[in-house]
């Protein structure tokens, strides 16, 4: 049993978990999938005093889909993720990213709202949802505000939740007709945190060049490293020494790479160069509409 | 002064109710207030699967479920699998291939298998060992548990062969 008492809340509503998350702030913790959360809590290394379970609220679990964005909710569950139609449509790499989350127990419970507030640097979402222009839909009791999700992930299990906001939504623009996208992960055990975690983005025009072009790669630094590389190749066509010319910058750009049981910075430094290249190389081969 | 909540579900198709402490873990109350011992505590952490059940019809990590969160929900164990028919497929398969040993992981081990069958999907072997790998075990090294589940996949026309 969890040794640290606390008071279980279950709201039915948004705004019911927002009054009690303002009333409570600091001390609650807000409880979806619980696939972190309650380990934690089991180890005794998050002691809440107040748990505000928010599975209750069917306004969160929905995906929606309008003409500019795809909007999914913080409660839908990795599984739904990674089966869904409309995001493997939308945005491949998502549904991708979602698949290779933990084992199917996890998926079956784990949410995306979670994982994200969570913020685990070798979390699979983050370089996805940086290279996406993901925004974050935050909500408190007085107060809506939407962040760019390269500027909410701050550092190691840190973002830029204040603490009494949770995250709503998360609105994902609609990609260009010629878009490819993917996501390429190394980790040693299968479901395992990513050591490295590559996602890309290629949107070309209808001549071929290219429109839109980034790589974020997850896993190596406390945050997500992003390089948007489409002023430097709007209007070009991808040659073949283009793939290798860009991955290697983003190896060079990499300078604090995190070193742990799992792997040494020089080794995620290597592999975010081998895995960005593998990334890349589908999402133009899916642009330019093979695979 | 622990404050008790009061919870309610169904737990192998029985009605079941309890006035439990929040703190209590899923798996804690199927285990000593329902008294279902056939779910097992292995890491308390969400890695090991030993604690594996369904939950409104889907595999979950019971020592990652608040008891409390259960509330209102349709529990299946181990327990309440045995007694469906397809069941005697899945011993008799494990049986013959020695996919149990100590038995620790084998409820968690089962549970999965029954919900993959559930599912109606085709697998290959491959496929197989990716769907079992939340289900850790320290004994057999795996290849008969994926044997015995191979040959279940097989019997029920669910078996993708793969080159």
């Amino acid at each position: 049993m969890i040794s640290q008492p606390f008071e279980y809340f279950s709201p039915k509503s948004l705004r019911e978990a927002l009054k009690l998350l303002d009333k409570f702030k600091g001390k609650a913790k807000i409880l979806a999938g619980g696939q972190s959360l309650v380990p934690l809590m089991n180890l005794g290394l998050a002691t809440p005093r107040y748990i505000i379970d928010i599975n209750n609220i069917r306004k969160l679990s929905n995906i929606v889909v309008s003409e500019n964005k795809v909007t999914i909710g913080s409660l839908v569950r990795h599984y739904e993720i990674a089966e869904s139609k409309v995001v493997r449509e939308a945005l491949l790499m998502l549904s991708e990213a979602a698949g290779h989350i933990g084992d199917i127990h996890v998926r079956n419970r784990g949410t995306i709202g979670g994982a994200v507030c969570h913020a685990d640097p070798a979390g699979d979402y983050a370089p996805v949802l940086t290279v996406a222009d993901a925004k974050f839909e935050i909500l408190s009791f007085n107060r809506r505000r939407l962040i760019a999700a390269r500027n909410f992930f701050k550092g190691v299990f840190t973002t830029d939740l204040k603490p009494n906001e949770m995250l709503a939504y998360i609105h994902i623009p609609r990609v260009g007709r010629r878009t490819g996208t993917a996501y390429e992960k190394l980790e040693f055990v299968s479901g395992g945190f990513a050591v490295v975690g590559a996602a890309a983005i290629v949107s070309l025009d209808d001549r071929g060049s290219v429109e839109k072009l980034a790589i974020s790669v997850g896993g190596v630094e406390k945050r997500p490293i992003t390089i948007d590389f489409t002023d430097e190749l709007s209007g070009k066509k991808i040659e073949a020494s283009t793939v290798g010319k860009i991955c290697a910058e983003v190896k060079e750009r990499i300078t604090e790479p995190l070193s742990d049981i799992h792997a040494d910075g020089e080794y995620r430094r290597a592999m975010s160069e081998v895995f960005a290249k593998r990334a890349l190389s589908k999402a133009v081969k899916r642009a330019l509409g093979g695979e | 002064m622990v404050k008790k909540v009061k919870v309610s579900m169904r737990i192998n198709g029985e009605k079941f109710s309890a006035e439990i402490d929040s703190r209590m873990l899923l798996c804690e109350l199927i285990r000593e207030v329902a008294g279902l011992t056939g779910t097992h505590v292995g890491c308390m952490t969400g890695n090991c699967g030993a604690c594996t059940i369904l939950m409104n019809g889907k595999t979950v990590k019971s020592c990652t479920i608040l008891a409390v969160q259960a509330n209102g929900s349709e529990i299946t164990t181990i327990e309440g699998i045995s007694k469906d028919p397809v069941f005697d497929s899945v011993q008799r398969a494990f049986n013959k291939h020695y996919a149990v040993q100590c038995g620790y992981c084998t409820p968690g081990m089962i549970v999965t298998v029954y919900y993959l069958l559930s599912r109606r999907e085709v697998l290959g072997r491959r496929e197989i060992r990716e769907y079992l790998s939340g289900n850790l075990c320290r004994c057999t090294g795996y290849q008969h548990i994926v044997d015995a589940v191979e040959e279940v996949f097989r019997e029920k026309g669910l078996f993708r062969e793969e080159v």
